[in-house]
């Protein structure tokens, strides 16, 4: 039960030993601010967190009308539905803002930078599995996302995404929009109508297990790393000793001289 | 000594093919073979016990319906449900309008034209043809006009050149008896009966939104809710007389129609009462309760045996007794074909050895048929109207004796002729008779359960799968227009493990077993004489006696 | 505009009916189209003409409800479809010759009508095994099939069977059953899908073939659009009960009798197009949600398979039996977060404390 620590031979990345990072454990020198998450992507975030709470509570009513109406006045399922609609307007919204961020937006939360793409991210995402499997002391600290979260959110963006059409290609089954019907109508030759619904209702589960694995993520490693992780994503900033930084992370803050490190 | 191949065998169906030996103007032998094969048994595996009569529905679009009261029967068996008495007689309204139906369009659209030679009405003296109606029955379409026009409009038909559907009929064939006023009147009530039967069966369309494959049972019960006050139940009052309409139209059709044709083409072909007797075993699983469905006793259609033609004994019917063997089938079982199988541990494991299409002749000493071959305790049983009335006869029931003494008496026969071609059709006529004059009855039944509150139509104890045991089996029984049906289900984990259906055209249209004993049809050809073998006419007699269902029979 | 043509005057006599009585025919044919009355003439010298349009009428892999679906059509009814407008020659289920003298037929309408008949195709066609699922007369149903429709002007697929395989083609497909349009890709066919086909509009595509010597305009399906191109749920009499939320939650229950949706309880209607909510069935008389049942989509694409388990709300997750529901996997799938993040979460509190960050008082000041 008790996990193995081993403090003191707690494992350095191979390939970043050589940096002037000394002991894991031990800080030196003075900490900086940096305004990792510019306010659009702190939009986006928390208007999928919203929007995804009131798409799961109106399309489980949808899936499943658990109050059945009595008299003849009330509109519950057309409300359901409206405000499932509704939101889900609202939702593609923050997901279009944020897909303009993995291009326009700043170093840490663009495409390239969380795309596990090179043999060294693989590693640090193995690192950072490492720490959550506790074989490791200390998370892998990133002035932006870590390797592996960074993967998740890529793999959660890309089920928004499947989440987005199967909602719109059922939205266009019922309200038959020509332009709909070019982008999305021609999925149900190949998955079926029931299928897509499956697809819609199961994804739900998905973004809610995601999100309490997530939740869970972000405390572990905030509380570890101890840089303000949590708040970050309210605030937009982290905190980050200076003598942590990465030599292109710290060379990009030193450029930017801007809003980006605060006094 | 020549062999003859009908196939397709037509005005059935599905897909017949029977083949034939023709040695001194009779046939010495006859092979059954069914030539379609779905795998609905198989398919239906893995699915949920309580949609399963949906499927086996689509089993047969002709006899339809019949195969969904097997199911949901099989399905309440082996769930220990009870269906609310309402349930019971809508059921019993379905697959009573179903047979009355069924056995009309049987008699005039399958069976009549091997009787009548529509080319001959032509040559038919209308004021005759009216004469003869008017003395056979009430119906009040009997004027010489109204004959006039039928025949004017057959005669534009056959001017024409385009023949329709009777392009390719034995015309002329020296087997047709029956006087060109007879054809006359024939022809135009295959009309009738066919705008009848349309109107009739929307009978099922209230009770079950559609015909054919109404939709509107359910494991537990029906899904026609009744309310006396509501406009939008499935029944209320205002739909019961709708019913009560419907059931009056088919007592009046049966007996204004059918009965009188039936009776007027008869004499003409006498000989028939001693062809096509076949295997003189009689099976029934009895059926159509008005009081409780678990009470054979209360059936409209007794439930027994009659074995060797002996009508002083019915022998009861233990379901344990049955059996199919795939002897001669194109399947295999895992303990060997010779061995047969209850249905209970029935399988379906399709292995065709036939021929490799196109073909001339079945392999008939080998697998000759995708039917298996049913037995009860070992035996082949002929089952449909004339099994139904044969035992009804012999237990003593008293709208069968009198409904068959009356019959028997107008033809001036004795009970020996129903063992025959033409016995079985009358059988079915008399069948229809009964069951029309039933219809309102239930009709009845169900319009003083409105009344008086009863509107319970569904048992929802065992409705959530969540409340069954990990496995159950459990059997459905249902006599359908062509005779008994069992469907057999084995149900593991909320799902259908294995389901078995033996129908009725099953037992009759069979191969040989592993005895080489011949199945209904087979034993029911032979001593027939064929006058002419490029035209079996005869063949077809005998066979469309059994009204055929070969999607029923394979499925 | 309507005056009878001498054409059109020894077609009512040969049929021996009023002018009138025709008037209404036609009209009554074109209701079934939608289509406006002034297509009444056309149609009026279409189902006059001296010589009547050959069709025959294969069988394969079939139940017969497609046959006896049509034996129920009312307009026309099946006997002026039968004898009035088109000459039907080949039908097994309900012609007169048998054997040798049927195929007999019909091996002279393909090769005297060539081009010109008409097939309808009722139940799929099995392919495996060289086709020996099904045989006719001796032959694979592919062959026949094959040689009958290529001849023909047109194939209408009648019933789910014919359309895509139907309940034969449903999970195993023992058989290898495809539909038509599978089956023999590249020829012209319409589908009348459903289970069975309704026969109205199969009547319908008859008439407009008469009429217009032509096909009426098809969906991705090849379904025809007037019949197909809409869903139930939008034309279904329970629907202002479905915006209201009330449900059938029990069969038989207050809601049951009061007509209220039947979603709850499986209803496909939201999925399924067809037009049987306004055509109905059985000359109008009524429709399965009519009966208390809910639809369950029966002339949608591979239907058996699709919209099964008909009494649930959606199919079955792929790879789990029947038991297992999505809502059950979902909730499993969530529980199990939880329980993961509880666990992980304890055990992340015996974990040594990392030092503690600078302060941020430490902050370097830029600028
Ligand atoms: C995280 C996001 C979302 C969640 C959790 C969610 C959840 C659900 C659920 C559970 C259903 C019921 C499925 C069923 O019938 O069983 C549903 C239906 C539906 N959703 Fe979503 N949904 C989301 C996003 C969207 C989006 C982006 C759209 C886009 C238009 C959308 C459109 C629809 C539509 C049209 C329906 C069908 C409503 C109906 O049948 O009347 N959803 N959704
Ligand atoms: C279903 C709910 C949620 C989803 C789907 C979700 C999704 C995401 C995604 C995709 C990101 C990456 C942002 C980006 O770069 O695009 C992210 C980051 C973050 N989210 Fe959430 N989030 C959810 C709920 C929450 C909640 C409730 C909290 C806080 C209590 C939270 C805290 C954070 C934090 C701190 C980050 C930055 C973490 C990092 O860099 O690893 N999230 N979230
Ligand atoms: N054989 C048979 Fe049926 C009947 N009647 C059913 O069980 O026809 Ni299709
Ligand atoms: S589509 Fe349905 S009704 Fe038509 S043949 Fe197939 S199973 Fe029978
Ligand atoms: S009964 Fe079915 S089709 Fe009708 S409104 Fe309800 S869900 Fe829709
Ligand atoms: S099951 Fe078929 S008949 Fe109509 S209501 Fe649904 S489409
Ligand atoms: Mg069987």
């Amino acid at each position: 039960m008790q996990p193995q620590m081993k403090p003191a031979a707690a494992p350095v990345p191979p390939e970043r030993a050589p940096r002037k990072l000394a002991h894991p454990r031990m800080r030196i020198g003075p900490a900086i601010a940096v305004y990792v998450w510019q306010y659009p992507l702190r939009l986006a975030h928390w208007g999928l967190v919203l929007s995804i709470g009131l798409l799961a509570f109106t399309g489980y009513y949808i899936h499943n009308p658990f109050i059945v109406g009595q008299t003849k006045t009330t509109f519950l399922m057309g409300t359901f539905r409206f405000a499932h609609e509704a939101f889900a307007m609202c939702f593609i919204a923050f997901f279009l803002i944020r897909i303009y961020l993995f291009f326009a937006g700043d170093r840490w939360v663009k495409l390239s930078a969380m795309a596990p793409v090179s043999r060294a991210r693989w590693k640090e995402m193995i690192e950072v599995a490492k720490f959550y499997a506790f074989i490791r002391p200390r998370p892998l600290s990133k002035v932006g996302h870590n390797p592996l979260a960074a993967a998740s959110y890529l793999g959660i963006y890309a089920l928004i995404f499947v989440e987005i059409v199967t909602g719109l290609v059922m939205f266009n089954w019922l309200a038959q929009n020509p332009v709909l019907t070019v982008l999305v109508g021609w999925i149900p030759g190949y998955i079926d109508i029931q299928n897509i619904r499956l697809i819609h209702f199961c994804l739900m589960f998905v973004f809610i297990a995601f999100g309490i694995v997530h939740v869970h993520m972000c405390l572990i490693v905030s509380s570890a790393e101890k840089r303000g992780l949590l708040d970050s994503i309210f605030t937009g900033y982290k905190v980050v000793p200076v003598d942590e930084l990465e030599e292109d992370d710290r060379a990009a803050i030193e450029a930017a001289r801007d809003h980006r490190v605060r006094a | 000594m020549s062999r003859i191949v009908v196939d397709p065998v037509t005005r059935i169906e599905g897909h017949l093919r029977i083949e034939a030996q023709l040695d001194g103007g009779k046939l010495t032998d006859a092979w059954s073979s069914g030539t379609m094969f779905r795998g609905i048994e198989m398919i239906l595996q893995g699915r949920d016990p309580r949609e399963a009569w949906i499927w086996t529905q689509r089993i047969c679009g002709v006899c339809t319906t019949v195969h969904s009261i097997a199911s949901v029967r099989a399905v309440e068996d082996a769930l220990g449900i009870e269906v609310p008495d309402n349930a019971r007689i809508v059921r019993n309204l379905i697959a009573g309008s179903q047979m009355v139906q069924d056995h009309v369009i049987h008699f005039y659209h399958l069976h009549a034209l091997d009787w009548v030679d529509v080319a001959s009405a032509l040559k038919a003296d209308p004021a005759k043809t009216s004469q003869i109606a008017q003395s056979i029955s009430d119906c009040s379409k009997s004027s010489t006009t109204y004959f006039r026009d039928v025949q004017r409009r057959v005669k534009a038909v056959v001017d024409s050149g385009q023949l329709s559907l009777f392009a390719s009929g034995y015309w002329g064939h020296p087997a047709y008896n029956l006087p060109p006023e007879l054809n006359l009147l024939a022809v135009a009530h295959y009309l009738e009966a066919l705008e009848w039967q349309k109107d009739f069966i929307r009978m099922h369309a209230i009770l079950g939104g559609k015909n054919p494959h109404p939709q509107s049972f359910l494991v537990g019960g029906m899904s026609t809710a009744m309310d006396p006050n509501e406009p939008a139940a499935v029944i209320n009052p205002e739909r019961i007389e709708v019913l009560r309409d419907l059931a009056r139209s088919a007592r009046r059709f049966v007996s204004d129609y059918y009965i009188p044709d039936v009776l007027a083409v008869a004499p003409y072909y006498k000989d028939w009462f001693s062809r096509g007797e076949g295997l003189g075993n009689f099976l029934s699983y009895g059926d159509y309760s008005s009081g409780d469905q678990r009470d054979p006793g209360t059936f409209l259609f007794p439930r027994g045996v009659v074995l060797g033609r002996d009508l002083t004994r019915v022998h009861p019917v233990d379901p344990a007794k049955i059996t199919e063997s795939v002897a001669h089938s194109w399947y295999e079982y895992a303990g060997g074909d010779a061995q047969p199988k209850h249905p209970s541990a029935g399988e379906t494991n399709p292995k065709y050895t036939g021929p490799k299409p196109p073909f001339d002749h079945l392999d008939v000493d080998a697998k000759y048929s995708w039917l298996k071959a049913p037995r009860y305790d070992g035996q082949p049983m002929e089952v449909g109207p004339l099994a139904r009335m044969v035992v009804g006869y012999a237990a003593g029931r008293k709208e069968i004796r009198d409904a068959v003494d009356g019959a028997l008496k107008a033809l001036n026969a004795p009970p020996s002729v129903l063992f025959s071609t033409l016995g079985r059709l009358a059988a079915r006529a008399l069948e229809a008779q009964i069951m029309a004059n039933q219809l309102e009855g239930w009709v009845d039944q169900l319009a003083f359960n409105l009344e008086h509150g009863n509107t319970a139509i569904f048992n929802a104890a065992r409705w959530d799968p969540g409340s069954w045991p990990a496995s159950a089996s459990g059997f459905g029984l249902h006599e359908a227009p062509r005779g008994s049906l069992g469907h057999w289900i084995e149900i593991d984990h909320k799902a259908i493990r294995n389901y078995q259906a033996v129908v009725p055209t099953t037992w009759n249209a069979g191969p040989r077993d592993a005895q080489g004993v011949r199945g209904a049809y087979e034993a029911s050809l032979l001593n027939t004489p064929v006058a002419d073998p490029n035209r079996p006419l005869e063949i077809l007699r005998t066979v469309h006696s059994f009204d055929p269902c070969l999607a029923c029979a394979v499925h | 505009m309507l005056a009878p043509g001498t054409e059109m005057k020894d077609a009512l006599e040969r049929r021996g009916i009023t002018r009138r009585q025709l008037v209404k025919f036609c009209s009554a044919m074109l209701g079934t189209l939608a289509l406006p009355d002034r297509f009444l003439p056309q149609a009026m010298a279409a189902v006059a003409k001296a010589r009547k349009p050959v069709l025959v009428w294969l069988e394969f892999q079939d139940c017969a409800g497609c046959s006896e679906s049509m034996l129920r059509s009312s307009h026309p009814n099946v006997g002026e479809a039968v004898l009035d407008l088109l000459s039907w020659e080949y039908h097994e289920t309900i012609m007169a010759g048998a054997g040798q003298a049927a195929t007999r037929t019909l091996d002279r309408v393909v090769k005297e009508e060539k081009g010109k008949y008409l097939v309808v195709v009722e139940g799929s066609i099995p392919t495996a095994e060289g086709g020996i699922h099904c045989t006719i007369g001796g032959r694979a149903a592919i062959d026949i099939a094959r040689e009958v429709c290529s001849n023909a002007a047109a194939t209408i697929a009648v019933g789910a069977c014919a359309f895509d395989g139907g309940l034969v083609a449903a999970k195993p497909n023992p058989t290898g059953a495809v539909g038509v349009h599978e089956a023999l890709p590249g020829i012209k066919v319409i589908n009348m899908a459903g289970c069975p086909h309704n026969p109205a509009n199969t009547a319908a595509v008859l008439v407009h073939y008469l009429t217009f010597n032509d096909l009426p305009a098809v969906d991705q399906y090849s379904r025809p659009l007037f019949a197909y191109g809409r869903i139930i749920h939008d034309q279904c009499e329970r629907r202002a009960h479905f915006d209201a939320g009330r449900f059938v939650t029990e069969w038989g229950d207050e809601g049951h009798r009061k007509g209220w949706c039947l979603y709850k309880m499986g209803c496909k209607g939201p999925e399924a197009t067809f037009n049987c909510p306004i055509v109905q069935w059985n000359d109008h008389t009524s429709w399965p949600i009519r009966a208390g049942h809910g639809c369950i989509g029966c002339a949608s694409p591979r239907f058996w398979d699709h919209m099964s388990p008909f009494y649930e709300r959606l199919p079955s997750v792929p790879g789990f039996g029947v038991e297992m529901t999505a809502t059950k996997l979902g909730l499993g799938l969530v529980g199990a977060a939880l329980v993961g993040v509880t666990g992980h979460g304890l055990a992340s509190t015996l974990r040594p404390a990392a030092p503690p960050a600078p302060p941020p008082d430490s902050v370097r000041k830029e600028n």
